[in-house]
């Protein structure tokens, strides 16, 4: 495999070897701690236009699934490894993950130091970084002058609604990324789902009648949104059943008026301590934030904390004082990572049965 | 915290197959922990190499049997407020139930720590815990007990092919039979029924060839849980996973998978309210993505030692404060590690490689098939930044061969024999492995004949490429960089290029390629964790700096042999103990995960590397030591780094490899440090008469009993100071006296046994190990003997004798009477006012320990 060089806007090279695609690329670059889940991690649209490096050092293990997507398509611009599995592709794993990526226009870059390059980000916070051929002056002086987009919503989220049927209440899911994750867990408990773009009305959510809506997760910084996004959480967090995850999490709180801050280094792993501040009970899920609620902006007579971290402190849940509104920072799906706050989505779809009333 | 002021720990007991020093190396750990919390620890143990045994790692020791009657005695003077019950392995778990059904703990008031009492009857009778789990939704393996073929073929109609049925009492050793079809099944039925006493058979759903995973989750009283690491067998289901090879962390499984394993282990530990850390095993269809609950361990075991070497979590330390009632967010850790370490489940940026040793070159006779009686007597890891580097350090580190075992050397099978082999697996397969790639098997063919999963294939492929690269290249930078880079050694590209690994050496560091060492920590380089434990590879960044101060370092004593380590590691961990009290920052270089001697608190760093010159050089290259330490194993070794102009010091004391000869004769046991010497002692060999299940052979006594023998020898101690000194350096010794014409003479000097090192500090209460130490350092016996008693005044009598693991192996012959003490895995000992009352304490402490 040909030599490839993985570069930093700092200005340090990596030297490594390229597989997937050839194409020279462009994002910013994070890393993920996760032991398992890659195929979830590198389709999952939190991940638009970033690098994602891997610190578990074998990648690529048990191939590409039909069953592992968490989008359809994935728009990452590279993963850096320290190694990359070869495999022999079966029913099972139908592509190993060198094909995918090559199939994806998606270049990847093995033999990287991937643990100095995690303290290296830990210590700078994300930065931009590029896969490229050759890291000469030209290559920095490109990747200095790269601006990268801040509508990484528009670029990934549905420009159309779509149904996900089902025989059960009825959800509305705002896309802003969505992770299909998402759609797994209200398609168990049986919900007959509409998948709206983020741009839509209040008006057009009220017109299906939902008993509960989603705000998804997805890439990206929240303030970059338009404010009708916020206008509509506002609009309808008080009418409907409302629960929002990841980025829908941030919108949620901006629009109960606190504050986003950055996260430096940014978070992506499974593996944090995470208190449920009612219980008091600890669990763990898989996290992927670059930014996160600041606590001292909380209107406290509208919104309480649900569950924090406690590695990092950072909130990891909301819910609304008065209203069944509610969200959590992370992903209670797993897909990848643990499994242990599954029952969220139980809770909304008991906030949506106890709205509705009984049925007679 | 649940009110305790004192708590009971009960120790494994003599080393064993399945017992290689884990559990010590926790009760050093745990009990300094609990001690910490202010609460006193008093401990049993009849171990003479138990480290915790000595050193303050314990408040109160007590050297008795491991029974119900001595333990009952120990509990009602004592009165412990808590029993600590998983420490002591299988074995001690049925103790413990004995005490409970006796109301031994009830009557004094004792409250059993970590488990339900009802929990430790599911861990000695795994039906009831099959049943259990079945009642929890777990998947568990299908069973039935049949007395006609009728009724088993009412089974067959449920579970299908392929099934093992059993023989429920067999009347003679009868084995489990795997049934493919009707005509095995009938025959296999027909055989058992015939054999057993009660006529019945058991038809079990066979799961061999399905993925062997296990995990390991730590759980508080509170009922707050993670999981520590996720391991995955190499072998699959039929090799016993300790004769295995297994990775952390786990390496071809999905996150589905993963994530199944993790709720399974966690929900089972909630459910069975189990405190500390608890080891699942699990089998998994690699097709139908069913997985089975196979085994679940909440004592002290193998794979708790390893993960906690593979992923730095401190396992032993948070498991003390989570047994006596201190949940996870309350653990105060070192300052070294982040705050909430002990909440964060641990991520890996390295991979680990576990690898079975086998007594094989020594007990020839034992069938060197690999099934599901284990057989491996020890381990080692090797950890790198790839699957390939940490397998070529696993294996390197097992010391089987000069040079390791990519020596490609043609194997003489034929094809016949060799797929033979691949399907029935023998000790040392991974040569038959590469054979098979070698012979141009294709991948997934090896895949379906060994069920082991194609990756692990891809992974020798590349091996096997990287070194024809080498040999195709002499001396080209590219395909050594390479090479070094998947773990490949000076040595490994000496052989390829037919030249000296010095002459690589030199090659390498003039075209800059460098070792980097990375830390073992549980975060994956997202938080600052100081481990101080570190492993080799060949990257970009080095993150082991030289300690500040006078380094020692010391090469450990690699893995548990039949024979000799058990006592090598107690030495190596009590070096590495007076080296720090003696103002040394002690540096070990180690590859077994069970060793005493990885306890954090030993070492002021470890390196977890082989023992190839080439690897110990580059560690010496970075710490640059002072003196380094090397033990009997290590003899050849220890000359090339004197050579290379090392500050070397030689401990040769082994135990005995030669049975001695036992005419009751005396021993006098010395000390010299080259100018003076002093005699310990006078010991002597007794035979070992009516002497129960694993323990055989001579006794070794100490002191000598017979007053008038004592005053004979006391009339040659001017000869036997001479003697010494023409014989030896500083150093312990052992003198052997002779009677001719009925008068005692002086027959040999030896170095002193790593028995009799730890018996005579057992039985003097001063550390034989620390004043070995010092007169090595070139210190006087005058300032070195100050804690040494007057034996005189000694009211007991200390008796030692070695264990064997013939029962464990079905070894039945000659060696069974006698016991060679080169077949030893253990030793035990006891004391008492007199001779009979010691013997009789060390019979007593050796009830049958079948597995």
């Amino acid at each position: 495999m040909a030599d490839r060089y993985l570069i930093l806007e700092d200005g340090s090279a990596y030297l490594g070897e390229g597989f997937g695609s050839p194409a020279v690329s462009t994002g910013e670059i994070v890393f993920n701690t996760s032991m398992t889940g890659y195929q979830e991690i590198i389709t999952n649209q939190i991940y638009h236009n970033q690098i994602i490096a891997f610190t578990q050092p074998t990648i690529g293990s048990y191939g590409i699934n039909h069953d592992s997507y968490e989008s359809i398509l994935p728009t990452v611009k590279g993963v850096v490894v320290r190694d990359v599995a070869s495999i022999s592709t079966n029913r099972q794993r139908r592509w190993s993950l060198d094909q995918y990526l090559k199939q994806q226009n998606i270049p990847g870059i093995s033999h990287i130091d991937t643990r100095h390059l995690a303290k290296q980000l830990r210590a700078s916070g994300p930065m931009k970084a590029s896969i490229v051929d050759v890291a000469d002056a030209h290559a920095f002086d490109q990747l200095g002058a790269t601006v990268l987009t801040n509508q990484q919503v528009a670029a990934v989220a549905t420009p159309k609604p779509f149904p996900n049927p089902g025989t059960g209440l009825n959800v509305v899911v705002i896309d802003f990324g969505l992770k299909h994750g998402i759609l797994r867990e209200l398609s168990k408990r049986a919900c007959n789902v509409t998948v709206l773009p983020y741009t839509a009305t209040t008006e057009e959510i009220i017109n299906l009648d939902p008993d509960g809506v989603i705000l998804s997760t997805g890439p990206g910084k929240p303030q970059d949104l338009p404010d009708s996004v916020l206008t509509m959480i506002q609009n309808i967090q008080n009418r409907i059943p409302l629960f929002a995850i990841g980025l829908g999490h941030e919108l949620f709180a901006m629009a109960n008026g606190a504050q986003i801050m950055k996260l430096s280094p940014e978070h992506h792993g499974a593996n944090h301590p995470i208190r449920e501040v009612i219980t008091n009970q600890i669990i763990y899920a898989s996290q992927g934030q670059g930014f996160a609620v600041d606590p001292t902006t909380i209107d406290r007579n509208k919104l309480i904390t649900t569950f924090v971290d406690l590695i990092d402190g950072t909130i990891q849940g909301l819910r609304y004082r008065d209203f069944p509104a509610f969200s959590v920072q992370f992903f209670p799906d797993g897909a990848p990572g643990p499994t242990d706050a599954l029952d969220v989505f139980d809770e909304f779809v008991e906030s949506m049965q106890q709205a509705r009333g009984p049925v007679w | 915290m649940n009110n305790l002021q004192k708590v009971l720990i009960i120790g494994a007991g003599h080393n064993d197959i399945g017992r290689e020093g884990q559990h010590d190396a926790a009760i050093t750990q745990i009990g300094s922990a609990i001690r910490k919390l202010g609460i006193a620890v008093v401990l049993v143990d009849n171990n003479p190499f138990s480290v915790a045994a000595e050193n303050n790692f314990a408040d109160k020791v007590y050297i008795e049997p491991l029974t119900v009657g001595a333990l009952t005695k120990i509990i009602a003077t004592e009165q412990p407020d808590g029993l600590i019950p998983s420490l002591g392995g299988i074995q001690r778990v049925s103790l413990i139930q004995a005490l409970i059904r006796n109301n031994v703990l009830k009557n004094n008031q004792v409250q059993l720590l970590q488990w339900d009492a009802e929990t430790i009857d599911m861990i000695v009778n795994p039906a009831l815990m099959s049943n259990r789990l079945k009642s929890l939704g777990q998947p568990v393996i299908a069973s039935q007990v049949v007395a006609s073929q009728a009724e088993a073929d009412e089974v067959m109609a449920h579970v299908g092919f392929p099934v093992i049925v059993k023989s429920v009492a067999p009347r003679i050793e009868a084995s489990r039979q795997l049934c493919e079809d009707e005509e095995d099944f009938v025959r296999a039925l027909t055989m058992g029924f015939k054999v057993s006493a009660t006529k019945q058979c058991i038809v079990e759903q066979s799961i061999v060839g399905y993925k062997e995973i296990e995990f390991i989750g730590m759980r508080d009283a509170k009922g707050t849980a993670l999981l520590i690491s996720g391991m995955e067998n190499f072998d699959p289901v039929g090799i016993h996973s300790a004769d295995s090879i297994v990775f952390a962390p786990t390496q071809t499984i999905t996150d589905q998978e993963y994530q199944q394993f993790r709720q399974a282990t966690l929900e089972i530990m909630q459910a069975l309210h189990i405190v500390g850390p608890c080891h699942m095993q699990f089998a998994l269809d690699p097709v139908t993505q069913q997985y089975y609950v196979i085994k679940v361990t909440p004592y002290f075991d193998r794979a708790m030692a390893m993960a906690a070497r593979a992923t730095g979590y401190p396992l032993a330390t948070i498991a003390a404060n989570l047994m006596v009632g201190v949940s996870l967010s309350e653990v105060k850790l070192s300052k070294r590690y982040r705050k909430q370490t002990a909440l964060i489940e641990p991520v890996l940026d390295h991979i680990v490689c576990r690898i079975p040793i086998w007594p094989f070159n020594v007990l020839k006779k034992v069938s060197h098939q690999l099934d599901t009686v284990m057989e491996s007597t020890g381990s080692v890891i090797g950890v790198g930044r790839s699957t390939e580097e940490a397998l070529l350090k696993g294996l390197r580190a097992t010391d089987e061969s000069r040079y390791h075992v990519i020596a490609n050397q043609p194997q003489q099978y034929s094809e016949g024999e060799l797929i033979q082999r691949l399907i029935h697996p023998q000790a040392g397969r991974m040569l038959v492995l590469l054979e098979a790639l070698n012979r141009g098997y294709q991948i997934d063919e090896l895949a379906e004949l060994t069920k082991i999963d194609a990756f692990y294939f891809y992974k020798l492929s590349h091996i096997i490429e990287i070194e024809q690269a080498l040999r195709e290249h002499p001396f080209d930078v590219h395909a050594l960089g390479r090479a070094k880079y998947f773990g490949f050694t000076d040595e490994d590209a000496a052989a390829a290029w037919q030249t000296e690994p010095a002459k690589v050496s030199h090659f390498a560091i003039e075209n800059e390629i460098h070792p980097t060492f990375k830390e073992i920590e549980p975060t994956a380089g997202e938080f600052t964790e100081q481990t101080n434990t570190y492993y080799s590879t060949y990257e970009y960044d080095n993150e082991s700096q030289q300690l500040a101060g006078r380094r020692a370092v010391v090469i450990g004593s690699g893995p548990n042999r039949i024979g000799t380590n058990h006592g090598n590691d107690y030495l190596v961990s009590q070096l590495l103990f007076y080296l720090k009290k003696a103002d040394y920052q002690p540096i070990l270089i180690n590859a077994n995960p069970n060793s005493v001697a990885m306890t954090p608190q030993l070492a002021a760093k470890r390196y977890v590397e082989p023992k190839q010159v080439s690897d110990i050089l580059n560690v010496l290259a970075i710490e640059n030591p002072d003196v380094i330490f090397t033990t009997y194993h290590d003899e050849h070794l220890g000359q090339i780094l004197t050579d290379l102009d090392y500050h070397v010091i030689q401990i040769d004391n082994s135990l005995p490899r030669e049975q001695i000869k036992t005419n009751d004769q005396p021993a006098v046991e010395v000390i010299t440090d080259g100018k003076d010497v002093q005699i310990f002692g006078i010991s002597e060999i007794i035979a070992g008469n009516n002497l129960r299940s694993n323990v055989r052979g001579s006794i070794e006594v100490f002191p000598i009993q017979d007053k008038a023998e004592n005053k004979a020898i006391e009339a040659l101690s001017i000869e036997i100071k001479h003697r010494v000194l023409s014989y030896g350096t500083p150093g312990v010794y052992t003198v052997r006296l002779t009677i001719i014409d009925e008068e005692l003479h002086l027959a040999t000097i030896e170095p002193m046994s790593l028995a009799m090192i730890a018996l005579i500090s057992k039985a003097s209460g001063s550390s034989v190990t620390r004043l070995l130490l010092h007169v090595k350092l070139g210190e006087p016996l005058s300032q070195v003997m100050y804690d040494y008693p007057d034996l005189a005044k000694l009211k007991r009598v200390f008796v030692q004798a070695n264990t064997f693991p013939y029962n464990q192996l079905q070894i039945y012959d000659e060696a069974e009477v006698t016991g060679e003490p080169g077949h030893a895995t253990g030793a035990v000992i006891a004391y008492g006012a007199t001779l009979r009352a010691a013997l009789d304490a060390l019979n007593e402490g050796n009830e049958s320990t079948d597995f």
